[in-house]
């Protein structure tokens, strides 16, 4: 199911047209073209990619919230973030291809510490790409489905946060248990009372749970066995 | 050896019921019905420890799985 390699050939980065939100990002791959918006932060070393999170045929895009709100934190906290929009949604196989070319992108640009968020489809697909490539040491899953994340126990030693509303008419929050069942350390579960699949009800507690969480898993050496040496970031463009 | 399906505790222990089956080195497998708790030789007193701190409910002794899906 999972490509052994992607390449990106190329990528444009477009004008700010979307104020502080970030950058439409094209990348060219040798399967196709990819969207991203990337969020930069001037010499961040660590980066969030927010898979699935951009959507819409066209600009104007359209961002998950939760990826909006947080990457606009973590930015203070000097991390980089890349919300990447599918070629054909829902469908495993290529979704897992463009957030291992999203992933690739991110180390081209020499960015050494990057972790994965995907919510509900996209859970299964950062976990399945989680363990090709030593960049990534952090992964969280929001309410995500149970197929295609089977191999969870292959995302350790990287940190996994599975986080899942208990109110979820979608995905029965036992889903995001199983996972945690498959897992290995470390990981966490958080089931949040009153909140539904798209967990917004709870954005009280889950904005700060993920800021806090994700800027702790990026700090330099949270992984240490698994950094090698420190990178060498230049930013996208230059 | 013995096979229970056991209730789930309230949702703020279901990590920490899960952390110490794997620590007593009890297989267990999370499905709607329940918790399915497959038991080893020498695994019940570790298993009624870990079913008195967490006051698990027991549905049912050896459980048919093709009933639950």
């Amino acid at each position: 199911m999972v490509e052994a390699s992607v390449t990106v050939t190329s990528y444009e980065i477009a004008a700010p047209t979307w104020g502080n939100q970030g950058d439409i990002t094209h990348l060219h791959t040798d399967f196709g073209d990819l969207t991203c918006l990337f969020r930069q932060v001037p010499k961040a070393e660590a980066v969030v990619l927010w898979t699935g999170s951009l959507f819409g045929a066209e600009q104007p895009f359209r961002v998950s919230p939760i990826s909006q709100a947080v990457s606009s934190d973590l930015a203070q906290d000097g991390i980089a973030s890349l919300m990447l929009r599918y070629r054909d949604t829902h469908n495993l196989s290529p979704c897992i291809r463009d957030a291992q070319a999203a992933v690739a992108f991110l180390e081209g640009l020499g960015y050494r510490r990057i972790a994965l968020v995907g919510h509900s489809f996209s859970g299964a697909v950062v976990i399945s790409v989680a363990p090709l490539s030593q960049a990534i040491v952090a992964v969280v899953t929001l309410a995500s489905q149970t197929y295609g994340a089977t191999t969870a126990a292959h995302v350790s030693p990287r940190p996994l946060l599975l986080v899942h509303g208990l109110n979820d008419q979608r995905l029965n929050p036992y889903c995001s248990e199983q996972i945690y069942s498959w897992a290995r350390q470390p990981k966490e579960l958080v089931l949040l009372e009153g909140a539904s699949h798209g967990l917004w009800e709870r954005k009280d507690e889950l904005l700060p749970l993920l800021h806090s969480w994700l800027r702790d898993k990026l700090q330099p050496g949270a992984l240490g066995a698994m950094q090698k040496g420190e990178p060498k970031h230049r930013q996208a463009g230059q | 050896m013995p096979t229970y399906l056991a209730q789930p505790p309230p949702p703020p222990q279901r990590m920490a019921l899960m952390d110490a089956l794997e620590a007593a080195g009890i297989d267990y497998d999370r499905q709607p019905a329940g918790y399915f708790i497959y038991l080893r030789e020498g695994q019940l007193e570790a298993w009624e420890r870990v079913r008195k701190e967490f006051s698990l409910q027991i549905e049912e002794d050896d459980p048919s799985i093709l009933d639950t899906n």
